[in-house]
C-alpha cells in the first residue's frame, strides 16, 4: 500500500520515521526506502521556486521565463494511484477522450489567463502544466497536489469523468495560481479564500468560454460532472455562486460571514467570498472577467496578499484594486463594496 | 474484535464519506501500517496541494477507542475503498 507514496507527496520526515519503524513489514520498508531515494530534484526545485516567489525574494522581472507558451502534458495513471502515470503521446489528438479533454481544456485555461490577465501559466513564467488522468478506480475527485492536476473517472453514478467539466479543470489550475501568488494556506479564512479563488476563476473561465454576460451565466460549479444518480435526486452541481445554500448543490455552503464555520472545510467557507464575487459581478453587469475578475486577480496577485489572510483583509485589497484599475469608474468600487457588504464582510 | 470507523472529508465536491471495516478483513501489511499510524502523539501533516481527501479513522477495540487523522496519501487503500459517499 505504501507504493502510493511513490508520488513523493509525503513529507520526508514522515517517510523517514515510518522507514525506521521496526514494526512495519520489510516489504513496506523497502518500498518506502525506494520512495525516499527517488524524491526528485525537480520537485524540490519547483517547491523552492514557489516559496521564493511567495516570499517575494525575487521579482518576476528578474526571473527567467521558462517558455512563452507553457507545454501541456497528459499522463495516464491507468486506473492506479501511481502518480504522475505514463505519458500520453500527442494528447491533443488522442482517441482517449479524457486525455484529449484534459489537454484541450488546459490549453484553453492557459489562453484565458493570458488573454484576460496577461498571465503566463500557473507561475507566470511558462511552467509546464501536467495533468494526470484515469487516477484510481471510480475515483470521485480531482485534485492539485502542489505540482500537477489529477482527475478521476468518477463512478458513473454520482459523478462523471472529472475532465468533462471545464470549470473543474480551471478550478484545479487556479489552485496552482494561488500557490504561486498569495500562497493562501488551506485552513481557516485563508483556506476559504483559497477554495473560493478556484471556484471564482473556474466559473469565470466557463463564462469566458461561452462569452456569457452576467445574466446568461449559470454560476454553477461542476454541473457537467453530476452523474445520473445525483441528478435523479435533484442535484445540479457541486456549488452555486449565485445561491450557495441551494438544495440543488451537492455541497451547500454558508454565504454570510455570520455563518462562517470555525475550523470548517475550506469547501464550506468558500461560499462567503464566492457569493461576494457573484454580487459584485451582478452590480457591475456585463462580462464578469472584464471588471470584477480583473479586480479579484489584482487582489490575489497583490504583494499585499498574504498566506494567512482573512476575508476582511482580502476585501480591502479588492477595494484598493477597484480604485486603482478603474479610477474613472466609481461604480466598480461601489459594486465591489456592495458585494462584500452583501455577505457581511465590511 | 478490533474495527476501524472511517470518516472522509475534503475533495473538490466537499462531499463527506463514511465506512467501517474489521481489522481481520485487512491484510497484515495494512494492519501493521495502521498500527504505525496510530502510534505516536504527533499529528500527521496534511497532504500538499488542494482538494485532497482527509480521513478521520477511529480504532475501536475492547480496550477503548482512539482516533487519528490520516491524509489521503497515507491511508491504506482497503480503508479508502470501504468509504461510501454520503449524499
Ligand atoms: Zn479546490
Amino acid at each position: 500500500m505504501f507504493l502510493r507514496c511513490g508520488c513523493c507527496i509525503i513529507p520526508k520526515d514522515v517517510l523517514e520515521r515510518l522507514l525506521q519503524d521496526p514494526t512495519l513489514p520489510a516489504k513496506t520498508r523497502a518500498s518506502l526506502e525506494s520512495t525516499v531515494a527517488q524524491e526528485s530534484i525537480w520537485r524540490r526545485l519547483r517547491v523552492a521556486q514557489g516559496a521564493a516567489i511567495q516570499a517575494r525574494l525575487f521579482t518576476l522581472e528578474s526571473t527567467t521565463t521558462l517558455a512563452k507558451v507553457p507545454s501541456i502534458t497528459v499522463n495516464d495513471c491507468q486506473n492506479t494511484t501511481s502518480l504522475p502515470g505514463k505519458p500520453v503521446a500527442n494528447p491533443g489528438k488522442s482517441k482517449d477522450q479524457t486525455a484529449k479533454r484534459a489537454f484541450d481544456r488546459t490549453t484553453d485555461v492557459v489562453e484565458f489567463y493570458k488573454t484576460c490577465f496577461g498571465r503566463n501559466s500557473i507561475d507566470d513564467l511558462g511552467m509546464t502544466l501536467m495533468s494526470s488522468i484515469h487516477y484510481d478506480v471510480n475515483y470521485n475527485n480531482a485534485f492539485w497536489n502542489g505540482v500537477h492536476m489529477t482527475y478521476g473517472d468518477g463512478d458513473g453514478q454520482l459523478f462523471l469523468d472529472f475532465t468533462r467539466a471545464n470549470d473543474v479543470v480551471a478550478h484545479e489550475l487556479a489552485h496552482g495560481v494561488t500557490e504561486y501568488t498569495s500562497g493562501f494556506v488551506y485552513t481557516n479564512e485563508a483556506g476559504g479564500l483559497n477554495e473560493s479563488m478556484s471556484d471564482v476563476f473556474g466559473s469565470m473561465f466557463r463564462q469566458w468560454q461561452k462569452n456569457q454576460t452576467f445574466s446568461r451565466a449559470d454560476w454553477l460549479i461542476g454541473a457537467d460532472i453530476v452523474g445520473p444518480a445525483a441528478k435523479a435526486r435533484g442535484y445540479k452541481c457541486l456549488r452555486d455562486l449565485a445561491d450557495p445554500g441551494a438544495k440543488h448543490c451537492i455541497s451547500p455552503q454558508p454565504f454570510r460571514y455570520k455563518d462562517y464555520i470555525p475550523g470548517g472545510d475550506p469547501h464550506d467557507n468558500s461560499g462567503i467570498p464566492n457569493h461576494a464575487f457573484y454580487l459584485a459581478a451582478k452590480a457591475i453587469g456585463g462580462r464578469s472577467w472584464e471588471k470584477a475578475g480583473k479586480v479579484w486577480y489584482a487582489a490575489l496577485t497583490s504583494r499585499k496578499a498574504t498566506k494567512n489572510m482573512k476575508f476582511k483583509a482580502f476585501a480591502k485589497l479588492t477595494r484598493v484594486a477597484a480604485k486603482t484599475l478603474f479610477p474613472s469608474e466609481p461604480a466598480v468600487y461601489s459594486a465591489i463594496d456592495k458585494g462584500w457588504a452583501g455577505v457581511g464582510v465590511s | 474484535m478490533e474495527r476501524f470507523i472511517i470518516e472522509r472529508r475534503g475533495g473538490i465536491a466537499g462531499l463527506k464519506g463514511r465506512g467501517e471495516i474489521a481489522a481481520d478483513e485487512l491484510d497484515e501489511n495494512d494492519r501493521e501500517t495502521l498500527k504505525s499510524l496510530f502510534k505516536g502523539g504527533r499529528k500527521l501533516p496534511r497532504d500538499e496541494g488542494a482538494d485532497r481527501y482527509t480521513y478521520t479513522v477511529t480504532r475501536v477495540s475492547v480496550s477503548g477507542s482512539k482516533t487519528v487523522e490520516i491524509p489521503e496519501t497515507l491511508i491504506p487503500r482497503a480503508l479508502a475503498r470501504c468509504v461510501k459517499d454520503q449524499l
